[in-house]
């Protein structure tokens, strides 16, 4: 019965730019570094431009301009020369002049697209638009009153409106991580979603398979993290099915999330949606970019998760799918970059997928457990280099390499250190490897004169065997070699 | 197009509370704009020039991203709260406004 609908979602991101000052006065925007919003005096980044004085007047932030350019240019957007700011009225105590001052008709960026990792090739999704506006204050709201805090108002926000193209949950996510990725990289975002510096509200809607008309949509709003939203969309979609499926009608309304509860819940419908009478704001001149502005911010974008991409599937072999969990993560691809930097130049295949394997692998899981960041955590590019390099040799197992990767994780000892105390060093000593083998054929003549005989299948027994018997100590490609001599 | 409706709209939106004597007021009012308004429209548009955004034909001046030091008053609060309503304007350095939820 479901499979007869499919879902189209358009997102609408909210970054809010990591700028000194706020987006048309010199209030602090950012908090000071280790600060979080909550610790900061209510009120204390304040003055009577973000809090809507009358007479006072907006003068536009120069590094806002650069910052919404530079996510343009990476999200190959038409970056248009004249832009405009206009008011979009609304009544609400986080907003003190009564409007928002946010960009209409005009954006700063027109169309452009973004690939996101797809099943078998990356899928382009369309971008709509991306326009400069500011943030509102925030409610806290208490029995018999609410509390308002306008630090947060006028701090510079970008909205990155997306073309509903978007089929499913999963490609919604693949998106936002994608979009978050790069926001981060060009470092004009923050991205920490817990603090709202990277807001999603989702536009969902359904209609049956091969329809060209899109259904009524469902705006879910401010979601905050990936596996919420991700969640959020999956049950509006289902919900919006079974209103559907039951002969009812969808709403256009907007719903939040409950996380909790793993629900969406109606907040407003379409009869109380807002009437923002836009129109463009006297107090700001039109925005005028010139092309030479437009190129210098051009050759001073960084290296972009696409280009690194393609780069670690040329210069490390990487498969495209571990060179896209890297180029991805800036996290995950610096402490990448550090770690090969490490080894000497020449074919650097083996060593990098063998430090992906550990990234993607290993470390990812001890950083999630712990909750501590991998540039916060004691294990250095060196200590994951010469880890590497103890395993292509074989100076260590498998097994032995995570253990000590463990080891390093707690203690941050060197390698080398960590081998050798907890006696992890891999036997690799024909003379010593050779009374253990033959004892192991000696007690199993019939498996030894049946692999003789050519049944293969019985290597890994007695590697296994030996295995065991050496405490897991022994190199199994030398037990194999051992065997097969004796044997022979 | 029911004026009435038209002004009670616009006056909920404007938080304004409107006697049905005034609905009747304004209503007359906004439909001489309107007609106004309907009457430029009528203008061809091949005879218009690029839409008029503001009257200053000069880009928007920029500011340097440098952000200054959040002004204190002599008690060492944020010097904004004086812009409060000094009854019942605050709890503890946040407005105090009506419930919302």
């Amino acid at each position: 019965m479901q499979s007869e609908f499919e879902a189209v979602i358009g997102l609408e991101v909210h970054c809010q730019l990591s700028t000194r000052s706020k987006i048309f006065c010199a209030c602090p925007a950012r908090m000071t570094e280790g600060q979080s919003v909550a610790d900061i005096t209510p009120n204390l980044n304040t003055c009577p431009v973000c809090t809507g004085q009358p007479g006072a007047l907006p003068v536009l932030n120069k590094k806002v301009v650069e910052y919404a350019v530079l996510a343009g240019l990476a999200t190959h957007c038409e970056i248009q020369m004249h832009s405009v700011f206009s008011r979009k009225n609304y009544f609400y105590p986080d907003l003190p002049k009564g409007y928002q001052i946010s960009q209409y008709d005009l954006p700063v960026c027109g169309k452009g697209w973004l690939e996101i990792p797809g099943g078998s090739a990356p899928k382009r999704i369309g971008i709509t638009r991306i326009h400069l506006e500011e943030d509102a204050g925030k409610n806290v709201h208490e029995v018999g009153y609410s509390a308002v805090n306008l630090n947060r108002a006028g701090v510079p926000l970008i909205e990155i409106v997306s073309e509903p193209e978007m089929f499913s949950a999963e490609e919604a996510g693949a998106y936002l991580r994608t979009l978050h990725s790069l926001v981060v990289t060009l470092g004009i975002c923050d991205g920490n979603m817990q603090e709202g510096n990277f807001r999603c509200d989702a536009n969902v809607s359904v209609r049956k398979r091969g329809a060209t008309a899109l259904g009524t949509r469902a705006e879910i709003k401010n979601v905050n993290s990936f596996r919420f939203i991700e969640k959020a969309i999956e049950y509006e979609i289902q919900r919006q099915i079974q209103v559907v499926v039951s002969g009812g009608q969808v709403v256009q309304e907007t719903r939040g999330y409950d996380s909790d509860k793993n629900v969406t819940l109606s907040q407003r419908s379409k009869e109380e949606a807002h009437d923002y009478r836009y129109f463009p704001d006297p107090d700001l001149l039109p925005l005028r970019l010139t092309p030479e502005w437009v190129e210098k911010l051009r050759g001073a974008l960084p290296e972009l998760p696409d280009q690194k991409r393609a780069r670690y599937s040329e210069q490390y072999k990487l498969s495209s799918q571990d060179a896209g969990t890297l180029s991805n993560s800036k996290s995950l691809s610096d402490f990448f970059e550090r770690t090969i930097a490490l080894f000497p130049a020449g074919d650097l295949s083996a060593p990098a997928k063998a430090i992906v394997n550990f990234l993607t692998g290993e470390l990812t899981r001890l950083s999630s457990e712990a909750s501590v960041e991998l540039a916060q955590s004691k294990v250095t590019p060196r200590h994951l280099a010469d880890l590497v390099q103890v395993s292509l040799s074989g100076v260590i197992s498998s097994s032995g390499a995570k253990q000590v990767l463990i080891s390093v994780w707690n203690s941050g000892a060197p390698v080398d250190s960590v081998i050798e105390k907890e006696g992890l060093k891999q036997v690799s000593d024909v003379g010593a490897l050779e009374p253990i083998v033959q004892k192991i054929i000696d007690s199993n003549p019939s498996q030894a004169a049946e692999l003789k005989a050519g049944k293969e299948k019985l290597m890994s027994f007695f590697v296994g065997q030996a295995m065991k018997a050496s405490g897991g100590k022994a190199n199994p490609a030398l037990v194999s070699q051992i065997v097969k001599k004796l044997l022979a | 197009m029911d004026m009435n409706a038209i002004s009670r709209s616009v006056a909920k939106l404007a938080r304004l509370e409107l006697s049905e004597e005034e609905v009747t007021t304004f209503s007359d009012q906004l439909k001489q704009v309107l007609t106004y308004i309907d009457q430029l429209q009528s203008v061809p548009e091949s005879s218009l020039g690029a839409p008029l955004y503001h009257p200053l034909e000069l880009p928007t001046l920029l500011r340097e991203d440098q952000a200054k030091t959040p002004q204190l008053d002599s008690e060492g609060r944020p010097s904004m709260l004086s812009a409060a309503s000094q009854t019942d304007g605050l709890i503890g350095t946040a407005y105090k406004v009506p419930p919302i939820l």
